[in-house]
């Protein structure tokens, strides 16, 4: 049965990947790869973003903080110093893991709201530091010019979904490891994890730190792809669009998420037609799906498969429960 | 060898001597009671010993090991479980799932392991899962593994501590009014999954203030009352003992 279930998701992998390797040379469309290409980027992030929200439970307002870190180092390495990319961009995930541990001795004094507000003030200082520190991020300027790595967007677009695939799977790995347990344990009721022998503190630094460097390689695929780096990209508003993306995708799935930013990615670009209306419509379609689909997309995609199975069973279990391990 | 000495434990609450100069000390299969009428600080006790709050003074000495300066999830580890009195579980989690994650414990103890077991491969779960199925059967959860912790009843929700408490594998096992708010069946069901603890090698430490219940399966019993131990002894000699009339009933009473 779960062998069957197995080979079910392999084969979706598979005709999704394939479909993801064809799709360039059909679709000519250089704005369609485009979109797709930030939409897996987006993607990214939201992973990042999920496997703190999600899994441990805290949610940090400070996450465009460090996608800001992980773009500007490797910007300023590669047109300033001339370091290799793949280099520069390790350069920068590095910096933000370090920057997420030494913020961590303070913010993880603090909990629920105040966490947030704690890192969020951390993404204004970042912003501020990018606008002003014109030696480094060239300021209001930003830094402009960079090189596209792989010659053409068509490259760009699959070392983006290469990334995003690598990301999704070793993430996944991670939530699926005892580790994962004890990030749940976390988020379920910190006093008692504590009195079940998790290294709390530990363990949340842990999340914290590796959300951070998703963060970071997030952050500088953006602006390789866009080839300037600007301190307006990475303000508390994408902090909040990676938040809100991970929670109509359905908080702890990660696989919700990620496909959540493809959908809203694609549908903000369709409202772009009507300008005014814009996030009017998108404001509604938020609030609807946060009001009727809770558990976000995710969310209602269990439970439909969780209503069906009980159908079946005709009147077997009143309450249907989700179970989280459904989605493997 | 005593399993758990405590040594001059206290704690001040601003002005409130919480917890004054209390010792005593847990034997090997023994089931040691610590009794007391409400806000005498039997709790804080418990809080103290497992460095939930920080102590003013006092010493902790677990299995021959002085813990005194350590972090709760240490404690945890050197062997000492634990539960809450206001039954905390992971309520959103599965009865199953409750229990995995307490034994994380002894899968990563310390950080290096955390980073290391990480990516271990999902297989080392499901060894994990085999072990919190016999767990299970063991405080009569058997059939319960996958409902949600906070859907259960009080009483079950009981036993699901206990089994909490139990993964990670402790030597000694305190546990805060396991019997609180449960009717007599459930009373009798937990009062007989403590001894059978016992029966395993386990050190229990009970706080309770139901009195009746405690006597039954208590082998030593220490009264608390004002935040200091008044009387330690068999459960017959506390019966008889005046000051702990006093303390329950008042003292016109024994007059």
């Amino acid at each position: 049965m779960s062998r069957r279930k197995t080979l079910y998701g392999l084969g979706a992998v598979i005709v999704l990947v394939a479909f993801l390797m064809v799709m360039p040379t059909f679709l000519k469309n250089a704005f369609y790869i485009q979109l797709f290409t930030t939409s897996a980027i987006m993607a990214i992030a939201v992973i990042g973003m999920d496997l703190l929200f999600g899994y441990v439970g805290y949610v940090s307002f400070g996450q465009a903080g460090f996608m800001a870190i992980g773009a500007y180092t490797p910007a300023f390495l590669v047109s300033k110093v001339g370091v290799n990319f793949a280099l520069a961009v390790l350069c920068g995930i590095l910096l933000s893991g370090l920057m997420a541990y030494l913020i961590s001795f303070a913010t993880f004094r603090l909990t629920g709201i105040y966490f947030a507000i704690g890192t969020m003030a951390f993404g204004q200082l970042v912003w501020v530091a990018c606008y002003n520190w014109t030696d480094v991020t060239g300021g209001v300027y930003g830094i402009v010019g960079l090189p596209n790595p792989f010659g053409g967007l068509t490259g760009y677009y699959y070392f983006a979904f290469l990334m995003l695939f690598v990301m999704l799977f070793l993430v996944r790995r991670l939530v699926k490891s005892p580790v994962g347990e004890a990030f749940v344990a976390v988020r379920g009721n910190e006093r008692l994890a504590e009195s079940a022998g998790i290294a709390t503190l530990k363990t949340k630094r842990f999340a914290f730190v590796l959300s951070a460097m998703i963060m970071a390689l997030a952050g500088a695929m953006f602006v390789f792809l866009w080839t300037f780096a600007s301190s307006g990209s990475f303000t508390l508003s994408l902090s909040l669009e990676v938040l809100v993306i991970n929670i109509i995708g359905g908080v702890g799935t990660l696989i919700g998420p990620a496909i959540a930013a493809f959908v809203l990615n694609f549908v903000m670009q369709y409202l772009a037609t009507v300008p005014a209306l814009r996030l009017i419509i998108y404001g509604v379609l938020l609030m609807l799906i946060v009001m009727f689909l809770p558990g976000g997309l995710a969310g209602t995609y269990l439970r439909a498969l969780a209503w069906i199975k009980a159908r079946r069973q005709k009147g077997g279990q009143a309450g249907v429960s989700i179970d989280s391990t459904e989605l493997e | 060898m005593s399993l758990l000495t405590v040594q001059n434990l206290s704690k001040r609450f601003g002005g409130l001597q919480a917890v004054d100069d209390v010792s005593f000390s847990v034997e090997e299969n023994q089931i040691f009671g610590i009794i007391g009428p409400n806000g005498a600080g039997k709790s804080t006790i418990f809080n103290l010993v497992t460095a939930n709050i920080p102590r003013d003074s006092g010493t902790v000495i677990l299995i021959g090991k002085d813990v005194s300066r350590y972090k709760t999830h240490q404690i945890v580890l050197a062997g000492m479980g634990r539960t809450f009195q206001d039954a905390k579980l992971f309520s959103g989690s599965t009865v199953l799932d409750n229990v995995l994650s307490a034994g994380f414990c002894r899968l990563a103890g310390n950080f290096a392991s955390i980073v290391l077991k990480s990516y271990a491969r999902p297989s080392i779960l499901s060894r994990e899962k085999e072990k919190a199925m016999e767990l299970l059967e063991f405080v009569g959860l058997k059939g319960y593994e996958y409902f949600i912790a906070g859907n259960m009843d009080h009483g079950h929700q009981g036993l699901l501590q206990l089994g909490i408490s139990l993964a990670t594998q402790p030597k000694v096992l305190m546990l805060d009014e396991p019997l609180r708010g449960m009717n007599p069946t459930e009373k009798d069901v937990v009062t007989d999954l403590i001894l059978k603890i016992r029966d395993t090698g386990i050190a229990v430490v009970i706080i309770e203030h139901d009195v009746r219940s405690i006597m039954k399966v208590c082998d030593q019993i220490a009264v608390v009352n004002y935040g200091k131990k008044i009387a330690e002894g068999d459960p017959r000699q506390i019966r008889d003992n005046p000051e702990v009339i006093e303390a329950y009933l008042g003292a016109e009473e024994v007059a």
